[in-house]
């Protein structure tokens, strides 16, 4: 069976209903509006060009078991194997994966927002709070007694 | 109006935190207000108190965090004065302040109140581990420990999923002020914190109503590990069951039974039951494994000097299927009298995929056969070290073929066999990896050079080893000993096995610069006879792999006084207790004595120092 999806910029992408409820989100739409398939389901946070890829991710993943991950996301319990086809799927742009991460979020598509946090995380270690600021156009907004009271706790927290 | 950004979400910031460490979370937090919102409580996550190397719980990726508190500790005042002062510890004071993020508390061998008084303040604990409260009268009042224990317990009990207790004597035994008094123990307080899924004790005494509250909590564990526990249990009666086994025994409590078979375990589907030397094989298998209608996993050792039919009889009720979903068992025991024939018809009788199948001691060809054809593809364990003979043509087959293979122990690969054939192992999720490699290059001698094509092959070799990312253990040193005793009558002739094997040298000339993404390495034993591993090594390894606590080598010295000693940082402890100070311990290391004809100093490269001259106390700091 067929799912239509229509993307925030109106773009409508045809894929099978199981390749579709990879996304929570999209299963459980499914699930209310069950008599009414006829529409395409809109997906107001997700433009065309990630829509695309968050498909291309989940018609490779279509047989893979699902992971329930609510009460605790914690990766370390279920590490999530990561296979040469992801590998090559995070080849893309820093913009294009956030943006993902975000399609991923807001699609509720479980093991791409994993794959994405996991590449997220890749970029930022090792790098210093001014890199991260650098990074993500982010303004250190710290006032100086914040700053200091920062300092003097950050002793505490060396390994 | 600016547009949503994925970095915006705490959710996302949440998700990417679990794949960072201490270190990094520490960085982001740094960043803006909001990271450090959103990244603080990832810091005060996972505490340990005390020493690094006595982690014994935390992954790989845990941020585990070792305060040094003994400095601070020793600001903490007497327990007389400690109410009027405790604020001005500034450590506790942070620590409480950040009570509520911290989910699991690990506190070992500790003289201090200070951890049990954070554990008192938080309330989302859902893990704690109490180790080695050492009761030394002068340091601290043990009542003191117990109130702050009860008081941790009792604020985390909705939370808390695991509990790790060691070193629990029932009555005093060493402090001199409560010689022969009972003990208090945390066991007793658990009987309330209904989510409680996993227990372990080790060296752990119990009796009475401590027994009585073990018993209720075991109703609810999903995974118990027992080592070295002195159980009591109440008498059953036998005479009035005729002295026949049964899995229905009465229960110990007076509470009303439940209807239907009661057992002990109805809910437990990981069992470790680890020399228990106070009670009998068959107790245990009676009163333990017996007990667990749904277990999957179990792994049992026992003293089996003494002639005991315990492994027999659980094999045939293996057989009868008593544990239907048992799919992985290791059994380290008294195994003589199985025959290789009831072994294969245990074997024969799994109906489902094994994940590990170990009866120590017992590896004939026919079960690795069996092994191979049918249970290759879901098996996690595999251990080969007691099998006849070395084995390594398997040992390859298995690194070949199985895919869900996480702890593999074996005693030698020979490299020559897989640099030939120069496919990928599958086994991508291996942990542990135990087993000497073999170059297998000609010419052992001690003096002698590796040649650039040999060099060559040792970085084909890390190549081939660094797909293993997973990997935890890597442990090429005390297989060792176990090809030595291949051959163990030829011992001192010429060609026993000890002068023909080659080890892949752990140097960065080799290429163990290859292994830069075992990012979850904790220990490595490796075997540096004849190619010694150097400060340059330790360096490089330090710097790498930042969970490496424990690192073990054959280290070469010369016989002799310290002054011929080639690598002096070891000989006179200093590299010991530098490293010690990195928080990796070396013990167990081993010590090949060579004459100083013998040694090579070219081949050590520059990394050593001349003979007399003097370290530096700055040679040693990490870059």
């Amino acid at each position: 069976m067929k799912v239509t999806l229509e993307s925030s910029d109106g773009q409508v992408f045809t894929v099978d209903k199981e390749v579709a409820e990879l996304s929570v989100i999209i299963k459980e739409m499914l699930v209310i509006e069950q008599a009414n398939q006829d529409h395409p389901i809109p997906l107001l946070n997700v433009g065309a060009v990630e829509l695309a890829k968050v498909i291309e991710y989940c018609e490779h993943h279509r047989n893979d078991p699902t992971i329930d991950d609510d009460e605790d996301y914690d990766s370390r319990k279920k590490p999530i194997e990561m296979d040469d086809w992801d590998k090559q799927f995070t080849i893309v742009n820093k913009e294009m994966m956030f943006e993902l991460i975000l399609a991923a979020n807001s699609m509720q598509v479980k093991p791409l927002l994993h794959l994405g946090c996991r590449y997220a995380a890749d970029i930022v270690k090792r790098m210093s709070p001014t890199e991260i600021r650098d990074l993500f156009q982010i303004d250190d907004d710290f006032t100086p007694e914040e700053q200091d009271k920062i300092e003097w706790e950050k002793q505490w927290t060396k390994l | 109006m600016p547009t949503l950004r994925a970095i915006d979400l705490p959710e996302i910031l949440f998700r990417i935190a679990f794949y960072l460490d201490a270190k990094d979370v520490i960085v982001c937090s740094l960043v803006c207000k909001f990271f450090h919102n959103v990244f603080t409580p990832f810091i005060w996550r996972d505490l340990h108190f005390g020493k690094r190397n006595s982690y014994k719980h935390c992954n790989s990726l845990t941020r585990a965090i070792s305060l040094k508190v003994n400095q601070p500790i020793q600001q903490v005042p007497d327990s007389e004065n400690k109410n009027k002062d405790e604020p001005r510890n500034p450590l506790l004071e942070v620590l409480l302040k950040n009570a509520e993020s911290v989910r699991s508390l690990a506190i070992h061998n500790h003289d201090s109140v200070l951890p049990l008084t954070l554990g008192a303040a938080c309330t989302r604990l859902e893990s704690i581990t109490l180790e080695g409260l050492s009761l030394q009268p002068q340091k601290v009042h043990p009542t003191e420990y117990w109130d702050e224990c009860k008081l941790m317990i009792r604020q985390n009990r909705p939370h808390l999923r695991s509990l790790f207790l060691v070193n629990w004597p029932a009555i005093a035994l060493r402090s001199v002020s409560m010689k022969g008094q009972t003990l208090w123990n945390p066991l007793l307080r658990c009987t309330h914190c209904w989510n409680l899924r996993s227990l372990s004790l080790t060296r752990f005494h119990f009796r009475g109503r401590y027994m009585k509250a073990f018993w209720t909590i075991c109703e609810r564990l999903e995974k118990l590990e027992l080592e070295r526990v002195w159980l009591e249990l109440p008498k059953r009666p036998t005479d009035h069951q005729g002295g026949t086994t049964t899995n229905h025994p009465t229960q110990p409590t007076s509470r009303s039974s439940p209807p239907g078979p009661a057992v002990r375990f109805p809910r437990l589907l990981e069992l470790t039951v680890r020399e228990m030397q106070a009670s009998s094989p068959m107790f245990q298998l009676e009163e333990l494994i017996a007990q667990c209608p749904i277990l999957r996993t179990l792994e049992w050792s026992y003293n089996g000097i003494r002639i005991d039919p315990s492994s027999v009889e659980f094999c045939k009720r293996f057989i009868a299927s008593t544990w239907p979903d048992l799919s992985a068992v290791s059994i380290n025991g008294y195994l003589s009298e199985m025959t290789t024939e009831f072994y294969i018809q245990v074997i024969k009788s799994v109906k489902q995929p094994l994940r590990q199948f170990d009866l120590k001691r017992m590896s004939p060809t026919p079960i690795y056969d069996i092994l191979k054809t049918q249970h290759f593809k879901s098996l996690e364990a595999i251990d080969l070290r007691l099998c006849q003979g070395d084995k390594s043509d398997w040992v390859l087959e298995i690194l070949n073929s199985c895919p869900t293979l996480q702890r593999f122990q074996a005693k030698i690969l020979r490299a020559q066999d897989f640099l030939k054939a120069k496919k990928p192992w599958v086994c991508r999720q291996l942990q542990e990896l135990v087993v000497f490699i073999d170059m297998g290059f000609p010419d052992n001698g001690p003096n002698r050079k590796l040649t650039e094509e040999e060099l060559e092959q040792c970085r084909m070799v890390f190549r081939q080893l660094a797909i293993l990312k997973e990997l935890r253990v890597l442990d090429t040193l005390t297989t060792y000993n176990a090809a030595y005793n291949i051959t163990h009558e030829d011992y001192h002739r010429t060609n026993h096995l000890r002068f023909s094997l080659v080890a892949l040298p752990m140097r960065l000339n080799a290429g163990l610069d290859l292994l830069v993404g075992f990012t979850k390495l904790e220990e490595v034993s490796f075997w540096g006879g004849k190619h010694v591993v150097h400060k340059k090594e330790l360096l490089w390894m330090i710097k790498h792999w930042k969970w490496l606590k424990t690192l073990t080598g054959g280290w070469r010295v010369l016989t002799g006084t310290v002054k011929l000693v080639q690598d002096k940082y070891f000989w006179d402890g200093r590299l010991r207790t530098w490293l010690s100070e990195q928080g990796i311990q070396t013990t167990g290391s081993r010590y090949e004595q060579y004459r100083e004809n013998e040694l090579d100093s070219a081949n050590c490269g520059d990394c050593c120092l001349p003979q007399d001259e003097e370290p530096e106390e700055n040679d040693l700091i990490v870059e």
